[in-house]
């Protein structure tokens, strides 16, 4: 009785591991991207669809049919998929009943397709204008094409862009950008499954898995009203501060920075306030500043604090006078993850190095 | 990793993209897709996962060093000095070239250079007595600083000759000369630097600043002048190429001194 149930818990557990084996039948169809998986909990929103035709053909194009698909062809070996001159081998592609994971490097999560006739034109008509939420989301679809997300809990609003998508018969919401950009990274695709004027429902990643939301009408937005982000945002909807920090300043950036802090920099004489301080921080394409976030050590590394007077100046002058070393409006600037660390004698500056 | 390399190889961060670069970028990352290994990049948290589960003190360190975490850094060199005192030298360069802690930079210099007595030890490509003198320059403390450079440049130059000598290190001295008001040896070296690297923006910089302090204002302003031409050359040839880590030039610095002249 025992070796059964091992054996059973084998099976349902290398199924769970790693998927059902493949077969062509199986993979059939077309795949809405989801997201790739760019961090351990870090995803980016995969705006892609993934056609794979029973003839052996495929076509990879964008949901948003600006742009005219790539079209190659694609088999299936065994549990090896080729997809045009890649193979990805056993193990790096999982299927799991209705969504399909490929690779390990940025797995990249897609989920069927099933199509689902919307009138593109009528839930235009109904979503716009009207603020919309789910359990965890406010979502205000704007007549000028604005659109806010609203975490329920928090409060906090990011500021994007909005349109509708046709694919096949189906209507996806589109949203990309940010207050300061209309193109740029999208959020999460939201295909409309049914659309009314009290309620619509849509499927899409709800930021912890693949669900199909309802989203009840809670009011009419002025036709003059424009949403506002709450605080700071990134233009770039796929921004992560831990892997953009640490680019090498150029020798005319390093150099800037030193005149500039040395410069700004008032001595505060003071014994014993020695060590390592160090701010890091985010400035967006539009040169705005924010997620500050301050390290101070002493002589031995080890955690301590300095007089405010010396680490709140050089927030200051990270907020108001750095800005314009990493910031030029004419050169299409991204957002920036910026670490600054400065050395301190006695209240004194003795380094400053990016 | 830097993180160039990660906007590279991940299509979707980073820059604003019309529908052809996104699609571009997806083909890009199903052929990343077909790795069988993860890619890793500095700061990810699937890097700092490795890192905190590795064995290797080395990489930690290296890890932790690069994206300045400091706190553990500096735990992780000191136990790698204390682990193995070969290298000391190598915790030396890392507190000099990246932690910019100079006084512990010297202690373990010194350590490193007292494993074998009578010997000016190496530690990668340059002599410890060289690295030595780089650290107090940054101390300011030039005596001491030409004092050490000269005890890593000497023996090559008068064994070998000056061509032998890397040009970097007559200008780090000729800095320290120029620092303790005696141009006229901080142009010799500079002169040396220039034969073994006729194209160095970095040397023609501070060969101004040597003509200039011995008021050689006509060839200082030339120098200047040579010194922008070459860093518009490297820069075209290398990228964003520097010279020198200890004591480079910007173009900014020789419009400045070029400004003054005028």
């Amino acid at each position: 009785m025992k070796s059964w149930l091992v054996g059973w818990w084998l099976v349902v557990s290398s199924w769970s591991v790693f998927g059902q084996s493949l077969t062509r039948a199986q993979l059939t169809g077309i795949w809405i991207g989801v997201h790739t998986e760019l961090d351990i909990n870090t995803y980016c929103p995969l705006p892609t669809y993934l056609d794979l035709q029973p003839d052996g053909t495929y076509r990879l194009g964008l949901v948003d049919p600006t742009t005219l698909p790539r079209t190659a062809t694609w088999a299936v070996f065994g549990d090896t998929l080729r997809l045009d001159t890649t193979r990805f081998a056993p193990g790096l592609i999982r299927l799991q009943m209705d969504t399909l994971r490929i690779g390990k490097a940025f797995p990249m999560l897609f989920r069927r397709f099933h199509d689902f006739p919307v009138d593109s034109a009528a839930a235009h008509k109904t979503l716009a204008g009207f603020a919309w939420q789910t359990d965890s989301t406010v979502v205000h679809f704007h007549q000028n094409g604005r659109v806010c997300l609203e975490h329920r809990k928090t409060g906090q609003r990011t500021v994007h862009h909005w349109r509708l998508a046709r694919l096949g018969q189906s209507v996806f919401i589109l949203m990309q950008g940010s207050s300061h950009t209309t193109d740029g990274q999208y959020k999460p695709l939201w295909q409309v499954v049914s659309a009314a004027n009290s309620a619509f429902r849509a499927t899409g990643w709800n930021g912890q898995r693949i669900a199909t939301e309802t989203f009840q009408r809670v009011r009419a937005l002025p036709p003059g009203d424009s949403c506002r982000a709450t605080g700071f945002q990134t233009c770039d909807n796929c921004f992560v501060v831990q892997t953009s920090g640490f680019s090498g300043a150029s020798l005319s950036k390093r150099y800037a920075v030193q005149k500039i802090v040395n410069g700004c920099y008032q001595p505060v004489e003071q014994a014993g306030q020695t060590g390592v301080i160090q701010i890091r921080f985010v400035i967006n394409c539009a040169g705005e500043t924010s997620l500050f976030t301050l390290t101070e050590l002493d002589e031995d590394y080890q955690r301590c604090t300095f007089d405010t007077r010396i680490t709140t100046q050089l927030l200051t002058i990270c907020r108001e006078r750095l800005r314009t070393v990493f910031f030029k409006s004419d050169d299409s600037p991204a957002d920036q993850a910026i670490t600054l660390t400065v050395r301190v004698k006695d209240g004194r500056l003795t380094d400053v190095f990016l | 990793m830097k993180s160039w390399l990660f906007l590279l190889l991940f299509p979707y961060a980073g820059l604003a993209q019309d529908g052809e670069q996104l699609l571009n970028g997806t083909v890009r990352l199903l052929r990343q897709n077909g790795q069988q290994k993860p890619v890793l990049f500095l700061g990810s948290r699937r890097w700092q996962t490795q890192v905190d589960t590795a064995k290797d003190l080395r990489f930690r360190t290296l890890d932790y060093t690069f994206s300045r975490q400091y706190e553990q850094a500096a735990t992780l060199l000191e136990l790698r000095a204390a682990t193995n005192p070969k290298e000391h030298g190598q915790v030396g360069y890392m507190y000099l070239n990246y932690l910019h802690d100079y006084p512990r930079a010297i202690r373990h210099f010194n350590a490193y250079d007292a494993l074998t007595p009578n010997f000016d030890d190496i530690e990668g490509n340059n002599p410890v007595s060289y690295l030595r003198g780089l650290t107090y320059q940054q101390l300011g403390d030039h005596t001491k600083a030409i004092e050490q450079m000269s005890c890593g440049i000497d023996p090559i130059d008068l064994k070998h000759g000056s061509k032998w000598v890397n040009y970097r290190y007559f200008i780090n001295r000729a800095v320290s000369y120029l620092a303790v008001n005696q141009p006229e040896k901080a142009l010799t070296d500079l002169d040396k630097a220039v034969e073994n690297f006729n194209r160095s923006a970095l040397a023609q910089y501070y060969r101004g600043k040597a003509l200039l302090a011995l008021n050689r204002r006509v060839e200082a302003k030339t120098a200047f002048r040579d010194a922008a031409f070459f860093l518009k050359g490297l820069r075209v040839e290398r990228g964003n190429y520097q010279e020198d880590d200890y004591n480079p030039v910007c173009e900014e610095e020789i419009d400045e001194a070029l400004s003054e002249l005028k």
